[in-house]
């Protein structure tokens, strides 16, 4: 049960090979790895690329899953502007984003 | 601004969606490249914007995720253009109304004069009526360079004119001189007399015999330069003589007197409050009062705020709106203080001098004494200043000298 554990650790904190090429070669890890990029003006407007899909649309509070994980976003008067295939632009009071 | 103006052409709905898989819904969407817009909460439902092309596409989509949805809102050119197929008449109304502006810019609607000082726009727009150049005419019958060159005959001391044309107006720009006055072009031959009694303070002689110098004392009349050139011969003995314009820069000293008498007991408007308002419209010249009010006043200033009806800066249309207001007032006799008396005569003062300046005339010395004398407050008083002092006469053929050619011939 202890080594169960402790491997479950061990594999928790290994780092993949395309992250150690990311941080070797410092390469964009949004292009290698696709990871989510969001980019926020101010706590208005929000632009996030890379996502898979929408699992939580509401109000207050949104909910996207991306490749590495799930973003919420929790604020008021939330509205996504546009959204495609790359690319999501949320607009309205955005109180928090936190990453899961 | 670009993407609203396509989202319009293309035609935009806005879609409420119900039902219990609209996350799903929207996903679907995205995997279907259908674009999605303004996605948010109104009163509990979810709606969002799409164009109007696409709805069809949503069908299967509303199938599969067991949704439902209601469109709200219609607005783009598809849906105007469906509106108007029903109101056809309007439809025309608009194109003709459109038909008729455009028409209405193959004419000259407002002349306007800028650039003027000492003539009156209405001066200038009443020659221009004279030439059949009022508002109404065609552009095409506008003959810019024939304008200038009218008024530039016309009036003698407008130096430069420039007639444009822009929009539904016509610009006469006009520049005047009022620094010194343009003398009429002579056929003879002159010469430059005084036109006031002066000291010369400076003469520059182009053409002509200088007959007096820098600080002679001349009485108006006399001749400053002449337009007989004397030829003289080998012996200093006058053989010839040449007639010429005589053409110089001669500035005098001159003094001006300056007396008025203001009467103490004035009579003045007082404005009793009482006024009517009436509204008009015009339609070229053809006024149409909307409001008439009739007025019993006995004496009224009449008020008239004009506005003239514009498309865009220089698309005037003909037709001009309105108010006109009718004061009541009455005379009231007063009388000036000594005070107030004095400030009066000064005011007028100012304005005779203003002229000199407005001119462009040098002041050198001024001098003013205010008194009150009897019932009136009486001002009188000198200004000293350097002008051009010249002014043109024609040679008179007995001013012509004798030329002795007796002595002459039995030289040779």
């Amino acid at each position: 049960m202890k080594k169960e554990r402790r491997l479950k650790k061990q594999k928790e904190n290994r780092i993949s090979a395309g992250e150690q090429a990311v941080h070797v070669l410092n390469l964009p890890p949004d292009c290698v790895l696709g990871d989510a990029l969001l980019s926020a003006i101010g706590n208005r407007t929000l632009y996030i690329e890379n996502y898979s899909r929408i699992l939580c649309y509401e109000d207050d509070c949104i909910r996207i899953e991306c490749r590495h994980g799930m973003i919420t976003l929790t604020g008021a008067r939330l509205t996504i502007a546009y959204f495609n295939a790359h690319e999501m632009k949320i607009t309205g009071k955005i109180e928090q984003i936190r990453f899961s | 601004m670009v993407q609203h103006g396509f989202q319009w052409f293309c035609g935009t709905v806005t879609i409420a969606v119900f039902g219990e898989e609209i996350q799903r819904f929207f996903n679907i969407c995205r995997a279907n490249e259908l674009f999605l817009r303004d996605i948010q909460t109104e009163n509990g439902q979810t709606v969002f914007s799409m164009n109007a092309a696409e709805v069809k596409k949503l069908k299967p989509i509303l199938k599969k995720t067991h949704t439902r949805i209601r469109i709200l809102k219609k607005k783009g050119l598809p849906f105007l253009r469906l509106k108007i197929r029903k109101k056809r008449s309007f439809a025309v109304g608009v194109i003709l109304a459109g038909m008729m502006l455009y028409s209405l810019t193959f004419f000259i609607w407002n002349i306007t004069v800028e650039g003027n000082y000492s003539y009156t726009a209405g001066e200038i727009t009443d020659f221009l009526n004279s030439m059949q150049i009022t508002g109404g005419i065609l552009k095409a019958n506008v003959d810019c360079d024939a304008i200038e060159k009218a008024i530039r005959n016309q009036y003698n001391d407008i130096t430069w004119v420039c007639a444009e044309l822009n929009g539904t107006r016509l610009i006469i720009h006009i520049k005047e001189n009022y620094d010194t006055q343009i003398p009429k072009e002579e056929v003879d031959p002159y010469h430059l007399t005084a036109k006031r009694d002066a000291v010369v303070t400076s003469i520059l002689t182009r053409s002509g015999t200088p007959l007096v110098k820098q600080g002679d004392t001349v009485k108006a009349g006399d001749i400053l330069v002449s337009g007989i050139v004397s030829v003289y011969d080998d012996n200093g003995e006058p053989m010839d003589h040449l007639l010429v314009n005589a053409d110089a820069d001669i500035y005098g000293e001159t003094t001006y007197t300056y007396h008025k008498e203001i009467p103490l007991s004035y009579r003045e408007k007082e404005y009793t409050g009482n006024e009517i308002v009436n509204y008009y419209c015009m339609i070229d010249r053809g006024r149409l009062l909307l409001q008439t009010q009739k007025t019993e006043f006995a004496d009224y200033d009449r008020l008239t705020d004009d506005h003239w009806v514009s498309v865009l800066k220089n698309f005037y249309l003909p037709v001009h709106y309105g108010t006109e207001t009718i004061r009541e007032y009455r005379w009231v006799d007063k009388t000036y203080t000594e005070a107030e008396a004095n400030q009066a005569a000064e005011a007028d003062f100012n304005l005779f001098l203003e002229k000199f300046i407005k001119k462009g005339i040098q002041i050198i010395e001024k001098n003013d004494t205010i008194q009150i004398i009897g019932e009136n407050c009486v001002v009188d008083g000198t200004v000293t200043v350097v002008e051009p002092i010249g002014k043109v006469r024609p040679v008179e053929q007995s001013e012509l000298p004798e030329i002795n050619t007796e002595g002459t011939e039995k030289t040779e």
